[in-house]
């Protein structure tokens, strides 16, 4: 008994973490149409500038985790302007748009290793605190807290792309640019917008993260290959489809280790993002292309 | 209210539109016709601004507007209605309506603060509905709809997206012959109220039905201009039908 609630909730951490992950990436990805795998880099860069203005500057922790979300959005949106608005302007394929973005998230994470070096390091915020038991499993504070802020947040993003004008407009940018610039909606605005909003997900996401686990250089990778794979087992381009792809990806993860060695949790993702490419391509929520033009 | 002045523009080797120039004025419908591929979208992509052009002008309301930006061009006042049926499938009929009602979308901050839509907003749209025809499925998702719901919905956007003049490509192709009349009425409704139409169709019926002036293209040139009667009567326009 205690051993199922366990991986449940080990699963529900695993997949609130994902779920953050995938949502922005899977926002940004709906409505500029192609794959910003560098949104695992601002992740990373999140993490690290808590780290740096928290342990290393000594500022205030709430302000140094708004100033890191801050700098995240920034560093999402100046990847938009300096690096795709750019490419876009020459007329770039979403491939080409692809392949940048893998540059870009090399680019960013050697940055980190240049700056803070390969060691691992951690935040130290929060002393290991005893976890509360429920029904036999144990789950500590600060994990509660990431599940209710990873809920939190995935809800005002659902009422915020259905209520609002603007959430509206990127509907109607990621359904179908031309006839949107056609009514007066300018696009790039969107494209701006959607980059800000997502990386400050990732922001958030890389708070939380480095707060739970240890700061690696080469984090935001592991975090952007779980979420992509997320959001390809939900349905690419759509927003909740990858979070509900994030939550059954951190329980199918947290339950397949029941019976296989924890090393092969990521061989467990891999499995399932081959499963859905093969047999599902379009995800469990995914819109099927070509049947309405 | 619009010149179009010695419009050019080329796709590699093929002239489609050669040396335009034409002038539209208020308070009148102008039809755009011409046999298949003599450069009549074209023309209404390069006024919208999808295209750029090679050379040559567009002035619009006084204002240059060659070459601007897609929706720099709809929000001075050019609304405008495509070919193919072009819905936000992934949007109620309701939402697409709402988007186009004004220009706002994008600011950011006065959304997040004043986020919803008004009731006169509301009024708008289900007035627009009525007069459409629309009403019965405004809440369905427009992916759902059928081809003839599509393109009056299109329809009631192109006419609720704030503007001075409306250029229509080919607003009864495929529609059935009761749609077309309300569809004619609708339009002539409109140009009482002082709009500007410029519309491309090729059910002659329907053309001449409603036409004030009819600007014939062929193989990207101007070849004649006039009243429906005169078209009717011009051997130009007959010779670039028929061949010959």
């Amino acid at each position: 008994m205690s051993i199922i609630t366990q991986l449940l909730i080990n699963g529900l951490i695993a997949g609130a973490i994902y779920a953050l992950v995938a949502s922005g990436f899977s926002l940004i990805y709906s409505v500029n149409k192609f794959v910003h795998f560098a949104h695992g880099a601002t992740i990373a860069f999140s993490a690290y500038a808590l780290y740096f203005l928290f342990s290393i500057t000594g500022l205030n922790f709430w302000l140094s985790a708004i100033l890191a979300v801050t700098f995240g959005a920034l560093i999402g949106l100046g990847m938009n302007l300096i690096v795709y608005k750019e490419l876009r302007k020459r007329k770039a394929s979403s491939v080409i748009l692809l392949i940048a973005s893998f540059a870009l998230l090399i680019l960013l994470e050697s940055l980190v290793l240049l700056y803070f070096g390969a060691d691992v390091k951690t935040i130290g915020y929060i002393n290991v605190a005893k976890g509360i038991e429920i029904f036999g499993a144990i789950i500590t504070p600060l994990q509660i807290m990431i599940i209710l802020v990873s809920l939190v947040l995935l809800v005002l993003l659902f009422l915020f792309m259905k209520k609002t004008k603007i959430g509206k407009a990127m509907r109607a940018v990621s359904d179908n640019k031309n006839v949107a610039e056609i009514l007066g909606i300018n696009s790039e605005k969107i494209y701006n917008w959607t980059f800000i909003i997502g990386s400050a997900i990732a922001g958030i996401a890389g708070v939380l993260i480095a707060l739970e686990q240890n700061l690696e250089p080469t984090m935001g990778t592991g975090l952007i290959i779980k979420g992509f794979t997320a959001a390809i087992i939900g349905g690419i381009g759509s927003v909740p489809g990858a979070i509900l792809g994030a939550f059954l990806l951190g329980f199918a993860e947290n339950f397949g280790i029941w019976y296989l060695p924890s090393g092969y949790k990521d061989a467990i993702a891999f499995v399932l993002l081959f499963l859905f490419l093969l047999f599902r391509p379009n995800g469990i929520l995914g819109i099927k292309k070509g049947g309405d033009k | 209210m619009l010149q179009i002045s010695n419009l050019k523009k080329h796709f590699g080797g093929i002239k489609a539109v050669n040396n335009v120039s034409f002038e539209i004025q208020e308070n009148k419908i102008t039809a755009l016709i011409g046999p298949n591929g003599s450069g009549k979208t074209t023309v209404f992509n390069l006024i919208s601004g999808i295209l750029k052009a090679d050379s040559g002008r567009i002035i619009f309301n006084k204002e240059e507007i060659t070459n601007k930006k897609v929706n720099e061009i709809s929000n001075l006042g050019v609304s405008r209605l495509f070919q193919q049926a072009r819905l936000f499938n992934n949007l109620t009929v309701k939402e697409n309506l709402l988007l186009a009602i004004n220009n706002e979308d994008t600011k950011f901050w006065k959304n997040l603060i004043n986020y919803k839509f008004t009731d006169e907003d509301y009024k708008k749209i289900n007035k627009i509905a009525e007069v459409v025809g629309i009403e019965s499925f405004m809440n369905k998702q427009a992916g759902d709809l059928s081809f003839g719901q599509k393109r009056l919905v299109e329809i009631a956007r192109a006419i609720i997206n704030p503007h001075k003049l409306l250029i229509l490509d080919e607003p009864v192709a495929g529609v059935n012959p009761k749609l077309r009349k309300e569809i004619l009425l609708l339009l002539k409704k409109l140009k009482e109220k002082g709009e500007a139409i410029l519309l491309i169709e090729h059910d002659m019926n329907f053309t001449l039905n409603i036409a004030d002036n009819v600007i014939v293209m062929d193989e990207g040139k101007v070849i004649a201009e006039g009243n429906p009667k005169q078209i009717k009567n011009n051997k130009n326009v007959l010779e670039a039908y028929l061949g010959e």
